[in-house]
C-alpha cells in the first residue's frame, strides 16, 4: 500500500523559511532545484540546488534576492526557471533564475498598497494570475500584456481571503476566513455573486490552505484552523468528506500526491507531516467516501510547527519553525 | 566551546575524588589538539621516499607531541622511520617507550603497585639519559624524548611553543611525573609549578576559565562563560546537567540568612535557563517576532519553580503588538496562547483583533474572531452594525456572512436573529419562480414567529421589519392567525415606543429610519389599512363567528 520512507534527512538553515517549493513545470517532472521564501521579517527568497546523486542531502544555495518588501506568503513555480511569489506587503513578484550563472532576476512586480496577499494562482496557459488579499479583494493580472495590467473583481468580501485555485480555465475557487469556498467565474469583472458557495455546517473556522486533485480538477481538499481536512466535490453541493485527527492543530499546508488523487499530504502546527491514503479496492470511480482511509505521520520526531512542504516526483521537502529543512523520499504508491 | 564542555564533563561529572584523571585528560588533550592531520601530511608528502621521512620539518614535532599526549604507538611508529644505523640509541628509546607502564593495561594493579612500577621504569629512563651515547642524534630529538620520559621540568618549559598552552603542558608533565594524579594534585601543581608563570603574558579569558574549572569554582566558570561565549547557551545546559546529576548545591540550602533578603528566589540553573531563552527571543540577528519562539518556550517551560516559565511566556506574548500584523500571524499567536493554556490572553487577543476588524469595516473577519472567542456583547454590537449597514445598502453579502456560522453563534441572540433574518430574506426574495409561493409561506411563518419571540428583534429594526411585512401583505399568503399576531406585535411595539418616549433608555431609543418622516407616516397608514382589509377579507371568506 504505502511504503516506508527511505530516509529522512535534515539540514539547518540560518533563517526560518515560510514556504518551500520545488522549481519545475509540474509536480511530476523531477527537479533538483527548489526555492525557499523567508518567514517573518526576513524578506528574502533563495534558490537552492540539491545533488540527487549524492547520498546525503546537502543542498547548495545558488542565488538569493533580499529586497522583497515583506515576508513570503506564497510561491508557485511556473517552470524550471521561472516562478511567482507573493509577499505580506501586497506585492506579487515574477522572478527568473539562471541556474548556471547563479543569478536571480526580478522580472515584474505588481503591488497593492496596505494589503497582505495571502495566496495566488495562475491558470494553465500562464495568461492570467489571480491573487487574493486580506482585505477581501480578488485581483487579476494579465501576464502577457505589455502594460502591467492589474484589475480586480468588483466585489469586496468582507473577510480576509486565504487562498485561491484555478479549477478550469476561467473558474476559480476562493477560500476565506469564515470557512467558505466560493467558486467564481473570472471572465466578467462585475460579478456580484459567486457561482457557488460551499461550506461545512458547524465548522466555520478559517480555511488556511487548498489543493486540487491532479487528475480530477473538480475535487478540492482544504484544511482549516481546527485541524479538519475537507474534500469537496465542486460539482455538487453536498457535504464534503472530512478527515480529522483527534487533536485540533491548525493545518498549515496541504497537497495531493503528484500521481494519484488517492492520497493526500498535510502538515500541521504540531510538526507532523501526515499522509492520508485511501485504500484501493480496484474500483476506479469511487470517491473518498467509499473507502477506508489510512494515515501515517512521516515526521514523528519533529515537534515544531511545519511551515510548509512541497512534493515533486518522489521527494518531499518540508520546513519547520526551528530553522530546519527536511527532505524525505517515498516510494511510488503504484 | 566544545573543549570547555568536554573538560567540564571530565572534571565534574566523571571524576571521583580519588580517581585518576590521566586517561580522560589525555584523551581530552588528544582530541582537542589533534595531531593526526600533521602526521598524515608528513606521510603524504614523503610517500615516495620513506628514507627522507625523518628529515621532514614536522617530524620531530610530531614525535614529541605524540609522546607528550600519550600516544605512544604513534610515536613509536614515526620513530621507526629514523635510520637505526645513524644512532643506535633509537633502539633503546624504542625499548623504553615499549615498556612504559600504561594505566589501562595495568588496571588490575592497585595504585600503589602501579606507582612502584612507574618509578622503576622512570629510573631506567634516567639511566638511559645519563649513560647512553646520544651521538647521531641530529637535533637532540632523542635526548628530548628521553628527558620528557624522565619528567624533566626544564625540558617541558623549553618546549613552550610546541605546547602552546599551559594546560597542555601541565597535563603532559603530570602524566609523566605522577601518572596517578588526581584533582588535588592538579591544584597543587598549578599553584606551585612554574607552568603558569611561563605563559603569564599570554593568558586570556579562555585560560582563566580552564583554570577555574581545575579549581572547581562553578560560579565563576558560569559567569565567565557567559561573557566569553556571549550567550547563555553553555551555562544553561551546564548548570542543568549539574542540577540533574544532583551535584549542584543550591545556594538557598547553604545560606539560611539570605532567605530573608530580597534576592531572586530562583535557583541559579533556572536563572540561566531563563536568560538563555530570553536571548533566543530577542536574538539580534533574527529580527522577527516568532522565529525560534518554540525553542525558547521549551526552555522556559523547564523552569518548574513557581511557574515562572509560563508567566514569562505569557508576558512575552502579551507584548507582541497586534495592530500591524496580518491575520495569519495573529492566528498563530492566538493558537500558541491557547496551546499553553493562557486562555485569558487568548481571549484578549481575540478582542483586540475583532475590534480592529470592525474598525476596518471587515465584518467577516470580526465575525470570525468573535465566533472564536464567543464574546457575547461584542457579538451583539456586531450584529447591530451589520443590520444597519444592510438596511442602508441592501447589500446581500452582508447577510451571507453568517451562512457558515449557523451552529456556532448561539451565544449571541442578535446574531441568531441576523441569521434567521437571512433565512427569511432568502426565502422571501431570492427563491426561484417555481418555489415562490411555497417559500413565501415559509418566510412569512418564520417572520411572524420571530415577531412573537419577545425581544428577539432589536427595537430599532422593528419598524423596518414591519415595513417589509407591508410589502408582503399583498401576496395573499397570510392566514388569519398570522394577521392577528402581527397586529398584536404592532401593538406591543407602539407601547414600547410610548414608554421609551417618556423614559428613554439609551441604546434603544434610536430607531433605524428609512426615508423621511412623510413616507414613514404613509407607510404606517397603508400598513394598517392593508392589515385591516386582509382581516376583513378573511372574515368574509371564512365566515368567522364571534
Amino acid at each position: 500500500m504505502f511504503d516506508n520512507l527511505n530516509k529522512t534527512e535534515k539540514i539547518y538553515l540560518n533563517f526560518n523559511a515560510s514556504k518551500v517549493r520545488w522549481l519545475s513545470e509540474s509536480k511530476i517532472t523531477p527537479s533538483d532545484y527548489f526555492c525557499l521564501g523567508s518567514a517573518e521579517n526576513f524578506k528574502s527568497v533563495s534558490i537552492w540546488k540539491q545533488n540527487s546523486t549524492l547520498d546525503d542531502f546537502e543542498p547548495v544555495i545558488l542565488s538569493e534576492y533580499q529586497n522583497l518588501d515583506g515576508y513570503v506568503t506564497e510561491i508557485k513555480s511556473k517552470s524550471l526557471e521561472e516562478f511567482f511569489l507573493s509577499t505580506s506587503n501586497g506585492s506579487v513578484y515574477h522572478f527568473k533564475c539562471y541556474h548556471d550563472e547563479q543569478r536571480l532576476i526580478e522580472l515584474n512586480k505588481w503591488s497593492k498598497a496596505n494589503d497582505v496577499v495571502n495566496g495566488f494562482d495562475f491558470n494553465n496557459d500562464g495568461e492570467e494570475l489571480c491573487f487574493v488579499t486580506e482585505n477581501g479583494t480578488i485581483n487579476f493580472i494579465r501576464l502577457r500584456s505589455q502594460i502591467n495590467n492589474l484589475n480586480d473583481l468588483d466585489y469586496n468580501e468582507l473577510c480576509s481571503l486565504n487562498s485561491v485555485l484555478y479549477l478550469k480555465h476561467f473558474e476559480i475557487a476562493v477560500s476565506d476566513s469564515l470557512g467558505r469556498i466560493k467558486i467564481w467565474d473570472s471572465r466578467s469583472r462585475e460579478n456580484k455573486k459567486s457561482c457557488l458557495s460551499l461550506f461545512m455546517e458547524g465548522e466555520s473556522s478559517s480555511i488556511t490552505c487548498m489543493a486540487n486533485d491532479p487528475n480530477k480538477k473538480h475535487i478540492i481538499a482544504c484544511g482549516n484552523l481546527n485541524g479538519i481536512i475537507a474534500i469537496y466535490d465542486v460539482r455538487s453541493n453536498k457535504r464534503p468528506f472530512t478527515l480529522t485527527h483527534n487533536h485540533s492543530e491548525p493545518i498549515t499546508e496541504i497537497g495531493f500526491h503528484p500521481f494519484s488523487g488517492d492520497s493526500l499530504f498535510s502538515s500541521s502546527f504540531n510538526g507532523g507531516l501526515w499522509s492520508w491514503n485511501s485504500s484501493n479496492r480496484g474500483e476506479l470511480k469511487s470517491g473518498w467516501e467509499d473507502r477506508t482511509v489510512n494515515f501515517k505521520n512521516y515526521l514523528d520526531s519533529n515537534r515544531y510547527t511545519l511551515n510548509s512542504f512541497d512534493l515533486n516526483n518522489d521527494k518531499i521537502l518540508a520546513v519547520n519553525n526551528n530553522l530546519c529543512l527536511y527532505k524525505l523520499k517515498y516510494q511510488n504508491l503504484f | 566551546m566544545l573543549q570547555v564542555w568536554k573538560l567540564c564533563q571530565i572534571i565534574f561529572i566523571k571524576s571521583s575524588p580519588s580517581g585518576t584523571l590521566l586517561t580522560d585528560l589525555q584523551e581530552w588533550y588528544q582530541t582537542t589538539n589533534n595531531i593526526d592531520p600533521m602526521v598524515q601530511a608528513i606521510f603524504s608528502s614523503n610517500s615516495e621516499n620513506t628514507e627522507k621521512l625523518h628529515l621532514d620539518d614536522k617530524y620531530w614535532i610530531c614525535i614529541l607531541l605524540a609522546v607528550a599526549q600519550g600516544r605512544i604507538d604513534t610515536g613509536r611508529h614515526l620513530l621507526s622511520f629514523y635510520p637505526i644505523d645513524k644512532a643506535p640509541v633509537v633502539r633503546t628509546i624504542n625499548e623504553l617507550l615499549h615498556t612504559m607502564p600504561n594505566l589501562s593495561t595495568h588496571s588490575h594493579l592497585s595504585l600503589f603497585e602501579f606507582k612502584a612500577k612507574w618509578e622503576y621504569w622512570q629510573k631506567k629512563c634516567v639511566q638511559v639519559l645519563t649513560s647512553e651515547n646520544f651521538e647521531g642524534d641530529d637535533n637532540g630529538g632523542m635526548q628530548t624524548i628521553c628527558k620528557l620520559l624522565c619528567a624533566d621540568e626544564s625540558t617541558f618549559l623549553s618546549l613552550k611553543l610546541m605546547f602552546n598552552n599551559w594546560y597542555y603542558m601541565l597535563i603532559s608533565y603530570m602524566s609523566y611525573a605522577n601518572p596517578t594524579f588526581n584533582i588535588s594534585d592538579l591544584h597543587m601543581s598549578i599553584e606551585s609549578g612554574p607552568f603558569m608563570k611561563e605563559f603569564e603574558n599570554e593568558l586570556d579569558e579562555f585560560d582563566a576559565i580552564i583554570l577555574k574549572i581545575f579549581e572547581f569554582d562553578v560560579d565563576v566558570i558560569v559567569n565567565e562563560c557567559v561573557k566569553l561565549f556571549s550567550n547563555n547557551f553553555f551555562s544553561a545546559h551546564f548548570l542543568n546537567i549539574l542540577h540533574l546529576t544532583g551535584k549542584l548545591q543550591l545556594k538557598s540550602e547553604i545560606d539560611f540568612g539570605s532567605a530573608f533578603r530580597e534576592e531572586s528566589r530562583l535557583p541559579i540553573h533556572e536563572q540561566h535557563l531563563i536568560e538563555y531563552s530570553l536571548q533566543l527571543l530577542s536574538a539580534a540577528w533574527s529580527p522577527s517576532l516568532l522565529s525560534l519562539n518554540q525553542t525558547a518556550f521549551d526552555y522556559l517551560l523547564k523552569c518548574q519553580m513557581d511557574e515562572t516559565g509560563i508567566d514569562l511566556i505569557e508576558t512575552y506574548l502579551e507584548r507582541i503588538p497586534l495592530t500591524e500584523i496580518s491575520q495569519s500571524e495573529a492566528n498563530k499567536i492566538f493558537y500558541i496562547a491557547f496551546q499553553y493554556g493562557l486562555h485569558d490572553l487568548a481571549f484578549s487577543i481575540g478582542r483586540v483583533m475583532q475590534m480592529r476588524a470592525l474598525k476596518g469595516r471587515q465584518y467577516g473577519d470580526a465575525l470570525t474572531w468573535n465566533a472564536k472567542i464567543k464574546d457575547c456583547s461584542f457579538g451583539n454590537i456586531l450584529a447591530d452594525k451589520i443590520m444597519e449597514e444592510f438596511f442602508q445598502s441592501n447589500d446581500l453579502k452582508l447577510l451571507d456572512l453568517t451562512e457558515s456560522l449557523v451552529k456556532e453563534i448561539i451565544y449571541s441572540d442578535r446574531l441568531i436573529f441576523l441569521n434567521k433574518y437571512r433565512e427569511f430574506y432568502r426565502l422571501a426574495y431570492l427563491s426561484s419562480k417555481s418555489e415562490r409561493t411555497e417559500n413565501l409561506k415559509q418566510a412569512i411563518d418564520l417572520l411572524v414567529h420571530l415577531l412573537q419571540v419577545p425581544n428577539l428583534i432589536p427595537f430599532k429594526f422593528k419598524k423596518l421589519v414591519f415595513f417589509q411585512l407591508h410589502d408582503l401583505l399583498d401576496q395573499n399568503v397570510f392566514n388569519e392567525d398570522q394577521l392577528f399576531s402581527v397586529l398584536k406585535s404592532i401593538q406591543l411595539y407602539e407601547n414600547r415606543r410610548r414608554f421609551l418616549a417618556i423614559r428613554p433608555i439609551s441604546g434603544e431609543v434610536h430607531e433605524c429610519s428609512l426615508e423621511d418622516e412623510n413616507s414613514e407616516e404613509n407607510k404606517w397608514k397603508s400598513l394598517f389599512e392593508k392589515l385591516s382589509s386582509k382581516i376583513a377579507e378573511n372574515f368574509v371568506q371564512n365566515k368567522i363567528e364571534f
